[in-house]
């Protein structure tokens, strides 16, 4: 068990741009963090610093109280999982789950005992004398975590581990590896560019850009409160909306408005809005599609956020539509019951939850907190 | 001892070295007429003419006629490019196919152990198709003997991967070429791979990351081999990886792009855990020129300048900064991290010590591709010139 501190990391390569910039983290013992983010933010990268396999070209890294920079991969009390399986094809699951310990010269006994164990904790022990290729893709994924288990790590470190798996496995993988933290209370470090394991894994999610994180928080403050524009767009499917407008205030009332959009703010938020100086200026308002509704309760509660609509696309996914509105020439999404049938060219309402309205900064990306406390407490 | 007319002198020991035989050198004119690399029996001695005024007799056994092949091929190869000036890559190229089919059809016999690379090869029961691949690894535990040790378990682990050898790192690390047999992918399925969400395991850091969506037969069989080498002997590595070998007349020319390979990745993609050969093919096209063509471009591009076309490392690095942001300014800021007015004033030291406004297209294009060649004419392998 581990607690990994990233103390101001930073990679660079020669001849390339800075993969990791200023990277801070602090995973506390036995928690469940996941890097998540688009292909090239740096997230394996970090990974990959914490296991040694990448040099660090600046900061501190510390696995427990012990500082790692210079310490080989293999003392440093870890053990990783990638997206290959990477299953030695002739030899037997037994035999996969025992080479890792067998090249660091461990005695047979205790080999034994760590593949029978680990194979019980994945329930493969009946899988132990098949190759490979005799196994299904989870089975295999299991497989793979059983390697990494039978080393008795203080950290594991997960690249992409799922991303082989069809999306059925994946939701059902998805839960085994968090019922598998809960079992060996491990701390655990999980990279991956889907937005939804992350949300559905991770005790904590450190969402990446270019190198640099844009928000380390629990999975429903990122969702709730994004930092900035692109964890709000990046987090949540169908992703955020976003309206690019001005507000405008008019007797003593502030107003968001675009083309053939005008919503009224609540009070309650001018104080924030005004302490960041974004009154009289562009800003982009974000709503999720969950947060635009036609139920005549919404339509009344907000009368001066409404949105007039017209609908391009309607798809239903079952328990729920998603319809594709255009309102001011802009394309928006809105998720709705599948009680309602829409077809397209319908004309409707929509009323914006304000309470769950983000305001943007047009220029920084940045999200103006509702609450002047708010503002204050993340600078 | 070895002497500047002595150019078999290396060849011989190599030789000798390889295959653990003894010989006598006889520095005397033989009075027949022969030519370099070619044999005789003198009693029950082997003997091969070296030049004119030199010939070597072996005190053990050499009746394998493969082996004799093999010392005739390399002296005649040591001679022309003694003689004639051949590149090393013309070397490579002309004979090497030619030296390792001889061997092959004459059922090579297994050799001891050693480090030349060459001799090696030809000893291994490598079946194309396949390419030729290189590994780094970037830190090795003191016991040298160890680390191979446990590094080659691991690779013997994969069937389709041949241990051809270790080699020395320019870096002073040892580096391990293989064999990588594309032609059959056992017990790794296509079905291990994510149609649409493509193959991404390095995560593409880096500005020349090219990721394809399905994986190439050799990423295949390459990523599970540095994933096992990483998890399992916890060895940290990158692979260099040289052109298509289809059959063993390509060998040659396997070996000849998995040095330019190597070469190449250093300028363009340094980060990447696999970088291929051909992966850039502006690599491609640079990398075949010749002192020749190199050197009046340089001299064209120089023109005007006041200090050094090579740029210091902070300053290659804004440059090529600069043109991953497509030359706007904020966003190369924000690809360095650095501040817009840090970056103006490197673009300007970049503009006072070349003459180059990397903001213009043409001038970062040209100061680019300057950088590429100067730092190809330094580096430590040899170029087609030499």
């Amino acid at each position: 068990m581990a607690r990994v501190q990233l103390n101001s990391i930073w990679k660079k390569y020669t001849g390339d741009v800075v993969a990791v910039k200023d990277f801070n983290l602090d995973v506390q013992d036995k928690e469940f963090v996941v890097f998540v983010g688009p292909s090239g933010c740096g997230k394996t990268t970090t990974l990959r610093m914490i296991a040694g396999l990448e040099d660090i070209t600046a900061g501190d890294l510390y696995i427990g109280e012990r500082r790692v920079n210079d310490v080989a991969p293999k003392d440093r009390d870890i053990a990783m999982v990638f997206q290959n399986y990477a299953l030695y094809p002739h030899m037997t699951v037994y035999q996969n789950m025992a080479f890792g310990l067998k090249l660091r010269k461990f005695s047979k006994a205790e080999i034994d005992k760590r593949v029978r164990e680990a194979a019980d904790i994945l329930d493969i022990g009946h899988l132990l004398d098949r190759k490979p290729k005799a196994l299904s893709g989870g089975q295999r994924q299991r497989v793979a975590l059983g390697r990494a288990i039978v080393r008795e790590p203080a950290v594991f470190l997960m690249d992409e581990p799922l991303s082989n798996l069809d999306a059925k496995l994946r939701v059902q993988m998805r839960a085994e590896i968090r019922k598998l933290h809960q079992r060996i209370q491990t701390t655990v470090v999980y990279v991956t560019h889907d937005q939804t394991e992350a949300m559905t894994m991770g005790d904590r999610i450190v969402v990446m850009r270019d190198g640099v994180i844009q928000q380390a928080d629990t999975p429903q403050q990122v969702y709730n409160y994004p930092a900035n524009m692109f964890v709000a767009g990046f987090i949540g499917s169908p992703a955020m909306n976003f309206i690019r407008g001005e507000l405008i205030e008019e007797g003593g009332v502030i107003t968001f408005r675009a083309p053939e959009v005008s919503v009224r703010l609540q009070e309650g938020r001018y104080a924030a809005l005004k302490d960041a100086g974004v009154v009289g200026k562009e800003v982009v308002l974000g709503i999720r599609p969950e947060d635009m509704h036609n139920e005549e309760m919404y339509l009344s509660t907000y009368p001066d956020a409404i949105l007039n609509a017209r609908v391009e696309v309607a798809e239903n996914m079952g328990s729920e539509v998603y319809i594709h509105i255009n309102v001011g020439g802009q394309s928006l999404v809105s998720r709705v019951s599948s009680r309602y049938h829409y077809t397209p060219g319908t004309e409707l309402k929509l009323a914006v939850d304000l309470n769950k309205a983000h305001i943007f900064n047009a220029e920084t990306e940045e999200t103006i907190p509702h609450h002047v406390a708010e503002a204050q407490a993340v600078r | 001892m070895k002497t500047a007319g002595m150019w078999w002198a290396d060849t011989l020991e190599s030789f000798a070295e390889a295959f653990a035989i003894r010989y006598d050198l006889v520095q005397e004119r033989h009075p027949a007429v022969r030519d370099t690399g070619e044999w005789w029996v003198q009693g029950e001695v082997w003997c091969v003419q070296l030049d004119s005024w030199a010939h070597a007799c072996w005190l053990d056994a050499v009746d394998n006629p493969a082996w004799r092949r093999v010392l005739t091929i390399s002296l005649q190869n040591a001679s022309a490019a003694s003689t004639r000036q051949l590149s090393w890559r013309q070397v490579v190229t002309r004979h090497f196919s030619e030296l390792v089919h001889h061997a092959l059809t004459d059922n090579w016999p297994q050799e001891p152990d050693t480090h030349k690379l060459g001799l090696r090869l030809i000893t291994r029961e490598l079946t194309p198709p396949g390419c030729f691949a290189w590994l780094e690894f970037s830190s090795q535990s003191a016991d040298a003997q160890e680390f191979r040790a446990l590094v080659e378990q691991v690779i013997d682990a994969w069937t389709e991967v041949v241990f051809v050898g270790w080699t020395d790192h320019p870096t002073g690390l040892q580096a391990a070429v293989l064999f990588l047999q594309t032609g059959h992918q056992d017990g790794v399925d296509d079905e291990d791979f994510d149609e649409e969400d493509g193959y991404d395991p390095e995560g593409s850091e880096g500005l020349a990351a090219q990721v394809p969506l399905r994986p190439s037969p050799l990423r295949r069989t390459l990523y599970p081999l540095l994933d096992s080498l990483e998890s399992d002997a916890m060895v940290p590595v990158k692979a260099t990886v040289g052109a298509a070998v289809a059959d063993v007349h390509d060998w040659a020319n396997g070996l000849h792009t998995l040095a330019e390979a190597w070469r190449e990745r250093t300028w363009f993609g340094p980060g990447q855990l696999i970088y291929e050969w051909g992966q850039q093919p502006i690599a491609y096209l640079l990398s075949g020129l010749s002192n020749g063509q190199m050197n009046p471009f340089l001299h064209m591009a120089a023109r005007g300048t006041t200090g050094s076309m090579m740029l210091s490392p902070d300053l290659a690095d804004t440059l090529q900064g600069v043109l991953a942001a497509n030359l706007n300014i904020s966003e190369a800021s924000r690809l360095l991290y650095l501040h817009r007015n840090t970056l103006m004033n490197r673009i300007d030291r970049i503009r006072s010590q070349t003459g180059y406004d990397i903001r213009q297209f043409n001038d970062a294009l040209v100061l680019w591709v300057a950088q590429v060649l100067l730092r190809r004419q330094g580096d430590s392998l040899p170029s087609s010139s030499d």
